[in-house]
């Protein structure tokens, strides 16, 4: 099975952003397989989605925060082929699992704003 | 009050009494407003050592050092200089110029993605858009550059927003930083107990000890748990040499009693050292028997490069402080047969490196200058083997500094750094250790040193050859030479005479303590040119990518040493 790694992160939405994110990747010689990114809950913020299958993906968490316009990264292990990170009215909630689970629980939350990684994509 | 006159302000508010840089078509709004608000411009001759000599402003004062360059070949000749500031985490604001945000994007006269270029060499970059970001940019750049890990930082400024208006009350806006360097001790415990523990602890101090000016705070916790301590070539002078305890720099050209303490201590305490492949060696070999407590500030150097360490993020003082405070009351064992066997190591290394021969040979002017130059003197070196001689040799005691370019290792480096150390401190003797082919690279700036009546001694280790690599490709290339030769050109005291500025060429060594007493004593910029033996290596050498087991020595080494180096391949007769 695929081993999906997930990388959320919350960055201020400036110019260049994506541009020194992906030169963290770069130096490292990791290639991302999935960016989503788009503005968030937080004014001025957006939120970054990153997956990928090279073993060192996760260690890149502190390359990452010391990106000056990275406010926070978390890291999702998992073993799931899919990713959901849902808007709900209680807060942000990820969901991961299989592909027809992922879009099972994103079925159940009727509405609400999301977005959705597969390790296929 | 136009953007070009806040940004000047905001650099005013911050202290800055000097900047260094060059003008050009982008900046004109800037230069016209440094006339009025009374910041002292030192005019380069090129924008790198603009750079450079911020970096060696910063490196002295460790307070940011401001350079501005023009868009385009301005912004690009800036880049070697903020990267060698960058790999050795120094903080310069360097300011560029930029073509109007109308035509930005357009291929303008001179536009260069400066914003871009810059983005992996420093720590953030900003571009304003708009005149009223100014003060806040400003502010977060100074925060950012000397918060954490210092590092450079870039801000770049379009033509038309240094010409807009600014909003008085965004100038009044206070700045409330939106990030916070961050510490993390939760793993002290762990710590303390390893370095309880140890039979033979070693403390590696790296340039983070320099920076947090934490020299006597190291010395404290050495004298405390009864470790040696040795430095990195970043970490040189960050304690002073003189102490018993100290035993000089290790890796690829250290001495052999700190590369044998440290590959057969058990406990390694790494104070902010990045564990750079230069002082470690192999790093697939380094540290496989030690326990490693590495202590830095910034959370990403922990376990890059080694792995399996206690990991402590915070400046040096803070962390040093903490563990101080944690084994102050604990009954610490003795560790007397370690500490003799240091020092008798220690002795096994001293050797007398007054050589004398004919031409010269370097180790003869390093331990002239150990012995004439003040012992507040700041000595700043080029790239090379000379750089080598001085890191091994050179003794950094009481108030001296020495000021290198480690991580890069940029040629050129040292003659602009010492201009910018003397800027900072017009009270102290500069000398700048230059190798004839680094010296090359910048000498242009003595037309600098002449105008702004900068004094500092310059002293060229002249062999006619790119000396550091033709020894490799003696030692690893099978001495089939390949473009190193530089020749007899040019003869330096002119160079220095079409300058204006004093300069000796020195052949023999019973000349050598007289050229250096008049460096020293001279009041205008003093070149000394010594004609040296090309044929001596830099010696010993961990060959690159080889651990300590495989170190060559030198003819003349007296080091008999122990079982890492117990087979030292014998040098070229």
């Amino acid at each position: 099975m695929r081993r999906l790694q997930i990388l959320s992160l919350l960055v201020h939405d400036d110019w260049g952003v994506m541009q020194r994110i992906a030169g963290v990747f770069t130096r490292k010689r990791i290639s991302i397989d999935t960016i989503l990114a788009g503005k968030c809950e937080r004014p001025g913020c957006a939120r970054v989605i990153l997956a990928s299958e090279h073993p060192n993906f996760g260690k890149m968490v502190e390359h990452l925060r010391r990106v000056h316009d990275v406010i926070e990264v978390e890291y999702m292990e998992n073993n799931a082929e899919a990713f959901a990170l849902v808007r709900s009215p209680v807060g942000r909630k990820p969901v991961t699992g299989k592909r027809d689970e992922v879009d099972a629980a994103l079925a159940e939350e009727d509405g609400v704003a999301y977005v959705k990684a597969y390790g296929a994509l | 009050m136009r953007g070009a006159r806040v940004a000047l302000e905001m650099l005013k508010e911050h202290g800055v009494p000097v900047v260094f840089g060059h003008p050009g078509g982008a900046v004109l709004p800037l230069y016209d407003d440094l006339y009025d608000v009374g910041i002292r411009h030192i005019l380069t001759r090129h924008e790198q050592n603009a750079a450079h000599m911020a970096d060696g402003y910063a490196r002295v004062l460790r307070q940011p050092g401001v350079c501005i360059a023009t868009s385009g070949p301005g912004a690009t000749n800036l880049v070697t200089g903020i990267a060698t500031a960058y790999m050795d985490s120094s903080p310069i604001l360097a300011i560029t110029g930029q073509v109007p945000t109308t035509v930005m994007g357009n291929d303008a006269f001179q536009e260069v993605d400066a914003f871009g270029m810059m983005m992996p060499i420093v720590k953030h970059n900003w571009r304003i858009e708009k005149a009223d970001e100014i003060p806040r940019t400003f502010r977060e750049a100074f925060y950012v550059c000397t918060h954490g890990r210092t590092a450079p930082v870039h801000i770049d400024l379009p033509l038309d927003v240094q010409r807009e208006e600014v909003d008085p009350a965004r100038i009044a806006q206070n700045y409330v930083p939106r990030k916070r360097p961050k510490r993390d001790l939760s793993r002290l415990l762990d710590a303390i107990k390893f370095i309880e523990e140890a039979e033979s602890p070693v403390i590696m101090v790296g340039g983070g000890a320099r920076w947090s000016q934490a020299g006597s705070d190291v010395l404290r916790l050495a004298e405390m748990i009864q470790a040696p301590v040795v430095t990195t070539l970043m970490g040189k002078g960050s304690v002073p040499e003189d102490h018993p305890l100290v035993l000089g720099p290790v890796g690829m050209h250290g001495k052999m009693v700190a590369t044998y303490v440290l590959n057969n201590c058990d406990t390694i305490v790494a104070l902010g050292t990045r564990f750079s492949d230069r002082s470690t060696g192999k790093l697939s070999e380094f540290g496989k028997q030690q326990r490693i407590v590495h202590v830095d500030i910034d959370s990403s150097e922990v376990g890059k490069n080694v792995q399996h360490v206690v990991g402590l993020v915070g400046d040096v003082f803070t962390v040093v402080h903490a563990l101080i405070a944690g084994l102050e009351n604990r009954a610490l064992r003795k560790r007397s047969e370690w500490t003799d066997r240091v020092a008798a190591l220690k002795q096994e290394c001293n050797c007398s490196f007054n050589y004398s021969g004919h031409p010269i040979l370097p180790q003869k002017i390093i331990w002239e200058l150990n012995r004439l130059l003040p012992d507040d003197a700041i000595v700043t070196t080029e790239v090379g083997r000379h750089q080598m001689w001085a890191e091994h040799f050179f003794e950094v005691r009481q108030k001296r500094m020495f000021i290198t370019s480690g991580g890069l290792g940029t040629m050129g480096f040292g003659f602009p750094a010492a201009l910018g150390a003397k800027v900072a401190l017009p009270d102290r003797f500069v000398m700048d250790i230059a190798g004839d082919g680094s010296f090359q690279m910048t000498m242009k700036e003595l037309a600098t040193a002449r105008e702004n009546g900068i004094h500092v001694g310059i002293l060229i280790f002249n062999d006619g050859y790119l000396g550091m690599v033709q020894q490799w490709q003696r030692m690893f290339y099978g001495e089939r030479y390949s473009a190193v030769s530089l020749g007899s050109v040019p003869d330096f005291t002119k160079i220095a005479d079409a300058y204006g500025l004093e300069a000796v060429r020195v052949e023999r060594e019973s000349e050598l303590p007289e050229a250096i007493v008049r460096s020293r004593d001279a009041e205008s910029t003093f070149l000394i040119d010594v004609a040296i033996d090309s044929n001596e290596d830099m010696l010993p050498i961990m060959p690159p990518g080889k651990s300590a087991k495989e170190i060559i020595l030198g003819p003349r080494c007296i080091w008999k040493g122990g079982a890492t180096v117990a087979n030292p391949v014998p040098a070229r007769p």
